[in-house]
């Protein structure tokens, strides 16, 4: 139990274990289609990035331990100075219990989910007092509308690991720190230890962490009220506790390999000048919208206000410093954060949108203030580039693009607000809810649906298991650590499952941590001479003859399919130096002699 | 105090449809076709026209691959390829063609992204 003295009574466990039910449901819905189309349900992973963390938790099971690269036979052994914790975890579950670390697949896909949504509704129950149904229709909701948004959001609450593995740490980090007089020293100790495993889950989740942490401490600051103060600085105290054990683990073994901290804290600037000042007067309307009502009304902050505030300063503050350091991994990681954004904004327009519309007394005014946020919302929603949705809702035809947090939260907040206004002013939709079980049951299709349409786009016809006969036959009859090349250009070395369900490396793979590029040039000009059919006709890397070339970085079998429009061309390169040792109706495996 | 609550929601709403599209181009999405570099540095705004309203000419693909390969701008050969692969109209002996030509020119990975097409193209996608 994360809270001290927080009591689950009888109503949240129905919530609870309705939810639990839900996000299998919606498991079956996203993967049984997956399944339906490679044919097996060993075949289901369904986007290339969350492939790639698997076969790191595989790489794990290994001996040594290979997480820096776990494709290469020639890169086995090396580990990240800053693993990919989550993964790992599971890669120790996988060797501890001995089973295929994709046993954890559906733990994950259901699992992911449902912790997040738990720790958004206990949270908005427990600590933001927000009424029971209110809290889990909500916490739900966040979720499902990350699968209609642009961009990478639908990836939120779907892959592994990042980011749902810290998201549900930051909900938790962020609605304490932001009440703080509900806090006692032990629920203080509590979140030490959320930011020390927040930092080393992936350094990114403690930005919006601290920003809001440091906001909160100098708030109290110039409150005068020195304990809560100190109270915030301490957590900050165990984020950097976290970064100085990091900088130990790097000079005590220097051998493991720090390629992606290297790359991250690359000097080289990544934004424009000309976007600093967008982002920087949109960060002015968010603090406009807070502050202009209290203001008004002369009340104090709230903690949704204060969290809003500093969660937004996220968003400027990547893009300035993007302009002159190399923030490139953090820029394009925005949308780890935008379902917390996309709270606040919801959560601020229904605080605050009752008293904004109450204001009015002219009916004048409202329809012209109105008007002008119809228009707004029709103007993005007519522009493809501004619209916040994917094209058609149902395609995935923009999917996996970037996009701006800013321009995603600002194209849905004249919605929302023309929303609350209906509900304001009409109140018979607001009758119409309560009715709970036909809006709980719109948010649940709305979220089953969305996981239903989840996408990763053009490579699904990679996915096919044209494999699985021979990726059980080498697993049986071949040496572990012999090196399999899949011959397969469509596939491109994105969906290789090989490393998962064999003890084999791979020759290449398109998303391997490239710890060598001039090894990896190598391989990507051995692949491309070979579908070319002019491998023996080439010099590489000064080699002329075809068992050097072979024998440069080993190579032990060539997997490829029958009806390969390729097979002629490498069989003639390779004529000579191959021995078939298998054979089925979709595709066959060559022993290469060199 | 009612006039002024609505002036500044007036002036806040003119404020956004002012900086909607500024920020519509940092936020562009990565695959977008055609790419940007193609219409800023080419400058080739009469070929572009036709080849998006006449999206399954192969011709003019042909053309557009060729002025960009000429200019080793080989990211976007790649996508104007994806583009055409998505079309079903780039035939198999020019992306054998390209294939060979990226390879020359030492791009191996583009190569083998365009064999991928070419192996989707030959294979019926199966």
């Amino acid at each position: 139990m994360i809270f001290a003295r927080v009591r689950l009574d009888r109503e949240l466990w129905i919530y609870i274990a309705g939810a639990f039910l839900v996000f299998v449901m919606c498991f079956f819905a996203m993967y049984i289609k997956e399944a339906e189309k490679s044919g097996s349900w060993r075949y289901v992973i369904n986007n290339q990035d969350e492939f790639f963390y698997w076969v790191t938790a595989d790489g794990v099971t290994e001996t040594p331990q290979s997480d820096a690269n776990p494709f290469y036979f020639e890169e086995k052994g090396i580990q990240l100075a800053l693993p990919h914790v989550t993964a790992n975890l599971f890669g120790y579950a996988a060797k501890f219990f001995n089973l295929p670390v994709l046993f954890f697949f559906p733990l994950w896909h259901i699992g992911m989910p449902f912790l997040l949504w738990g720790s958004m509704f206990i949270c908005f129950v427990k600590i933001w007092k927000y009424p029971v149904f209110n809290s889990a229709a909500a916490a739900l909701f966040f979720i499902a509308i990350t699968f209609y948004l642009k961009g990478l959001s639908p990836l939120i609450a779907v892959r592994f690991s990042h980011p749902g593995d810290g998201l549900w740490l930051l909900v938790i980090w962020l609605s304490l720190i932001t009440h703080l007089d509900r806090c006692s020293w032990t629920r203080v100790a509590w979140l030490w230890g959320i930011a020390f495993a927040a930092f080393w889950l992936q350094p990114m989740y403690v930005i919006p962490g601290c920003l809001v942490t440091a906001a909160e401490g100098l708030w109290y600051l110039k409150k005068r009220d020195f304990s809560r103060s100190s109270k915030s600085f301490s957590v900050l105290g165990a984020v950097c506790l976290a970064g100085v054990l990091l900088y130990i683990q790097m000079k005590i073994f220097p051998p493991v390999s720090s390629l992606l901290l290297k790359e991250s804290m690359r000097f080289d600037k990544t934004a424009s000048y000309g976007e600093i000042i967008p982002s920087f007067l949109l960060y002015g309307a968010v603090i406009f919208s807070v502050l202009f009502p209290k203001m008004r009304n002369k009340e104090s902050l709230t903690p949704l206000d204060r969290l809003t505030i500093s969660l937004f300063t996220i968003e400027p503050l990547i893009i300035t410093l993007s302009c002159f350091l190399n923030f490139a991994i953090i820029l394009t990681h925005r949308y780890y954060f935008l379902l917390l954004e996309m709270a606040c904004m919801f959560g601020l327009v229904f605080q605050n949108a009752p008293g904004f519309f109450q204001s009015i007394k002219s009916k004048y005014y409202e329809k012209f203030v109105l008007s002008l946020f119809f228009l707004l919302q029709m103007l993005t929603l007519w522009r493809p580039e501004l619209t916040p949705f994917h094209h058609g809702m149902m395609t995935s035809s923009n999917f996996l693009g970037m996009h701006d947090n800013i321009l995603l939260i600002s194209s849905i907040f004249p919605s929302s607000l023309l929303v609350a206004w209906m509900f304001f002013r009409f109140p018979v939709l607001t009758s119409a809810l309560k009715n709970r079980m036909i809006l709980m049951c719109g948010i649940i299709v709305l979220t089953g649906f969305g996981f239903f349409t989840f996408s990763s786009g053009p490579d699904e016809l990679s996915r096919k298991s044209l494999f699985d006969g021979a990726y059980r036959w080498l697993d049986r009859n071949t040496p572990p650590d012999s090196v399999i090349l899949t011959a397969s250009p469509k596939a491109n070395g994105r969906y290789d499952y090989l490393p998962l369900y064999t003890h084999q490396k791979i020759y290449r793979g398109a998303l391997s941590v490239y710890l060598d590029r001039v090894a990896q040039d190598y391989r990507d000009m051995f692949m491309a001479a070979l579908f070319l059919g002019i491998l023996d006709e080439i010099t590489m890397d000064g080699i002329t003859d075809m068992p050097g070339k072979l024998r440069r970085f080993r190579l032990d079998y060539v997997l490829i399919e029958r009806a390969s429009p390729f097979l002629n061309n490498i069989e003639k390169s390779l004529n000579g130096h191959i021995q078939e040792v298998y054979r089925e109706n979709s595709c066959l495996i060559w022993k290469v002699l060199a | 105090m009612t006039q002024r609550n609505i002036a500044s929601m007036a002036l806040l709403c003119i404020l956004m449809l002012f900086l909607y599209p500024r920020i519509g181009r940092a936020g562009e999405p990565l695959q977008n076709f055609p790419p940007a570099a193609f219409s800023q540095e080419m400058n080739q705004a009469n070929l572009l026209d036709a080849l998006l309203k006449n999206p399954k000419n192969e011709d003019l693909y042909y053309q557009v691959i060729s002025l960009f390969f000429d200019q080793k701008m080989y990211q976007e050969v790649i996508l104007v390829a994806a583009k055409a692969k998505a079309e079903s109209v780039l035939s198999s002996r020019i992306l054998m063609t390209l294939s060979k030509a990226l390879f020359l020119k030492g791009q191996y990975s583009d190569c083998l992204t365009i064999l991928g097409y070419l192996d989707f193209t030959l294979s019926g996608g199966a």
